[in-house]
């Protein structure tokens, strides 16, 4: 039943804010609380399979297992954020009349915002590798209306260049779809294939080895476009800058582990098929790859939206990087990291959507001062930052630590892998840093270096309600990570390894 | 039950992907945009045709689903959202391309070759004959389309010929999964006719913003946006 109406909630949030247009406030108040019921609906549906073990529901339609629980709980969590400070930065742009269309464009905006999540956790709730196709590139089509919100040329461009280079990425991720089903047929019995997760993951030993691995390079191209993969990222920065901050949050901090989640599963059915680490070493070199592409862009970023961007795409590479070393710590390393990278990414991006709305400009070099303007958003910031770039006592650190160690202990690729990587994040932490401290420390130059700086709207209840926890998260995981939350991570290396993901329990 | 046999079936699927493939390079060879979107329709209609096919031959009501989403998809939606869209362009309705039409044709036709050279040999040792489903041009023509589709999408100016390049990749897909499986199971097949129906209308009415901000829909004005 919860799986059910968690699919339930968005929907009916997103058409009642779209009616409830002409009323801000109902509008509003229906969106928090829509969130919030949405976010309980998905930390229960996780603690249900953290205790009992994976959830069937619809006769089949829907799967949660520990994988899909982890990332529910984080969409959840991350998109009641989001909509949470979307209140606030909403109403700012409507008051310096930047929304088009205005308060219908409020509605719409809502609408999308729903919808958005909705298809997220439609993608890792479904038990059919084909409905999981389908949900990634719905995640797209939503989230490219919310990417050209403000209808200007560079929001369009962004959206265009978007849909375009995810819809023909995904249609090569759909020819490896074709692949696996065309694998599954040949071994089925009496023509009862299905790519139906529970089915596959069982049978997975006896499908065709090399027809799955050209399967995993076409999934690897479709989905690795989507998941910011360099080097086929070229659209992220633009996307993930130009959209409405509280969505950036949501594109950088859960959309691209939605992706790399499909690509996940295929990873598990060919490494059992083929019974090598051909799928995991792929995973290695495209996520040390991203790693290695987007430091340069981080150490000469000149726009602080783009910054966070490109400093996604390094996590979304650490992640992979984790998954390809595979084995119970090196899976439990990226499950930690997909988290804690959600909730920091999310922190920074919903604060510094603040901090470009004080400035009114997104040139790092523009905004200076910021722990003068507003201290609160300064020391945010300072926290964020420090925290994405490994500094303990963050949940990043142990996760980073982990991935290193989990390489360092595998094979002499891994640990060659590991060791540049380790160098890698050592440099990106001297840049995003030195960025950093310019923003927050720095004077705005000689004529109004003794002014308080821009001030902004006060912080609202419902802004500082979303904040305050995603800080806290941010430094919780560096220092326990409780139950059932751990039992869940564990039980992911389960679902990724021919023991069994039915049975796991 | 069987309306056709698998023999039947995979000579009309062979057929209908030599037409596809035929309309495909002729696609790139057209210089007005009404006549591009007449021929994506007219792939359509093949597309029908060589689903029906196959789908009659395993039998159930399976045929007349899959049949009747690439009708209304690809033969009826999609073209009249792109005519829709082309209606409401001022700009004039010429293709334009990077690479003059001289030198377009040979490119694709090239193109077609190699995808013959590629998928031939897999699709006779793999799929030959299975259960006497024999379709010897099917998966070649699905790569060529892929091809193709590419091709047009990385060489054309308009947004709009970029969504036909586009539907033409999708073709290829369907084209392929019809000659390999004979279809996917239909609540996926459903979700993707959605899917790509929503993309295809999602990126007219981009294309229309864009048209209204830049007054023609040429996406080599799109370069602002780099590093």
């Amino acid at each position: 039943m919860l799986p059910i109406a968690l699919l339930v909630v968005p929907l009916l949030t997103a058409l009642t804010c779209r009616l409830l247009y002409r009323r801000p406030r109902a509008m509003e108040t229906v969106n928090a609380f829509g969130a919030l019921s949405m976010m309980a609906l998905a930390l229960a549906v996780a603690v249900d399979v953290a205790r009992t073990g994976p959830r069937e529901a619809l006769s089949g339609l829907l799967y949660v297992d520990a994988l899909s629980a982890v990332m529910l709980g984080t969409i959840g969590v991350i998109g009641a954020a989001a909509a949470l400070v979307s209140i606030r930065y909403l109403r700012h742009d409507l008051a310096i009349h930047h929304v088009p269309d205005g308060r219908r464009g409020a509605g719409w905006y809502y609408l999308g915002l729903h919808g958005f999540i909705w298809t997220m956790l439609f993608t890792v709730s479904v038990d059919n590798l084909g409905l999981l196709w389908v949900g990634i590139e719905a995640t797209t089509l939503a989230s490219a209306l919310l990417v050209g919100f403000y209808r200007t040329g560079a929001a369009l461009e962004a959206a265009w260049k978007y849909v375009i280079l995810c819809t023909v990425g995904i249609t090569f991720a759909l020819f490896g779809v074709l692949l696996t089903y065309f694998a599954a047929v040949e071994t089925a019995a009496a023509g009862a294939a299905s790519l139906d997760w529970t089915r596959l993951s069982l049978e997975a030993g006896q499908l065709d080895p090399a027809i799955m691995k050209l399967a995993f390079v076409f999934i690897l191209v479709g989905f690795g476009a989507k998941a910011g993969f360099a080097p086929l990222h070229t659209w992220l920065a633009d996307a993930h800058s130009l959209a409405p901050s509280p969505i950036s949050g949501l594109l950088s901090g859960v959309l691209l582990s939605c992706a790399l989640y499909g690509i996940l599963r295929f990873h598990m059915l060919t490494t059992v098929a083929t019974g090598t680490d051909f799928s995991g070493n792929l995973l290695l070199g495209f996520g040390l790859l991203s790693i290695a592409v987007a430091t340069p862009f981080i150490l000469v970023q000149r726009d602080v939206k783009r910054l966070l961007a490109y400093s996604s795409i390094e996590h979304i590479g650490l992640i992979a990087v984790a998954f390809g070393i595979g084995g119970p710590l090196g899976v439990y390393a990226g499950t930690l990291h997909l988290v804690n990278h959600a909730a920091t990414k999310a922190l920074l991006f919903f604060v510094t959507g603040d901090i470009v709305q004080r400035f009114g400009t997104r040139r790092i070099s523009a905004i200076r001062g910021v722990l003068r303007a507003s201290p609160l958003a300064g020391w945010l910031l300072l926290l964020g930052v420090f925290a994405i770039t490994g500094v303990p006592p963050s949940g990043v650190f142990i996760s980073e630590l982990s991935i290193a160690s989990a390489g360092l202990m595998g094979n002499r690729l891994q640990a060659v892998v590991a060791v540049a990587v380790v160098l890698l994040l050592g440099v990106i932490f001297a840049g995003m840093v030195a960025h950093a401290l310019r923003i927050a420390y720095g004077a705005r130059g000689p004529s109004d270096a003794h002014a308080s700086g821009p001030s902004g709207p006060r912080f609202d209840l419902p802004w500082l309600a979303a904040i305050i926890p995603l800080a806290a998260l941010v430094v919780v995981f560096g220092l326990v990570v409780p139950e059932p939350i751990s039992a869940l991570f564990e039980d992911v290396a389960g679902v990724l390894s021919a023991s069994g993901t039915v049975a796991s329990r | 039950m069987d309306l056709l046999t698998m023999a039947q079936a995979g000579t009309v699927v062979d057929i209908a992907a030599l037409g596809m493939l035929a309309l495909g390079l002729a696609g790139v060879a057209v210089k007005r945009l009404e006549v591009a979107i007449v021929f994506l329709a007219l792939q359509g209609v093949l597309l029908g045709v060589a689903t029906g096919a196959a789908a009659l031959a395993e039998g159930g009501w399976r045929a007349w689903a899959a049949f009747g989403i690439a009708l209304a998809v690809k033969v009826v939606a999609i073209p009249v959202m792109l005519w829709f869209v082309l209606n409401r362009v001022t700009a004039r309705h010429e293709v334009e391309s990077v690479v003059p039409l001289k030198l377009a044709v040979p490119l694709a036709i090239g193109l077609v070759l190699f995808a013959y050279w590629v998928a031939r040999p897999i699709a006779s040792d793999t799929l030959g004959g299975q259960h006497g489903f024999d379709a010897p041009n099917a998966l070649p023509a699905a790569m060529a389309l892929l091809l193709l589709g590419l091709f047009t999408m990385s060489t054309r100016r308009k947004a709009l010929t970029q969504v036909i390049g586009l539907v033409t990749m999708e073709n290829g897909i369907y084209l392929a999964a019809v000659a390999a499986t004979r279809g996917l199971p239909i609540a996926v097949e459903f979700g993707i006719a959605l899917d790509v129906l929503t993309g295809a209308a999602l990126m007219a009415l981009v294309a229309h913003e864009i048209n209204r901000m830049f007054v023609s829909i040429d996406t080599d004005r799109l370069r602002s946006l780099r590093g």
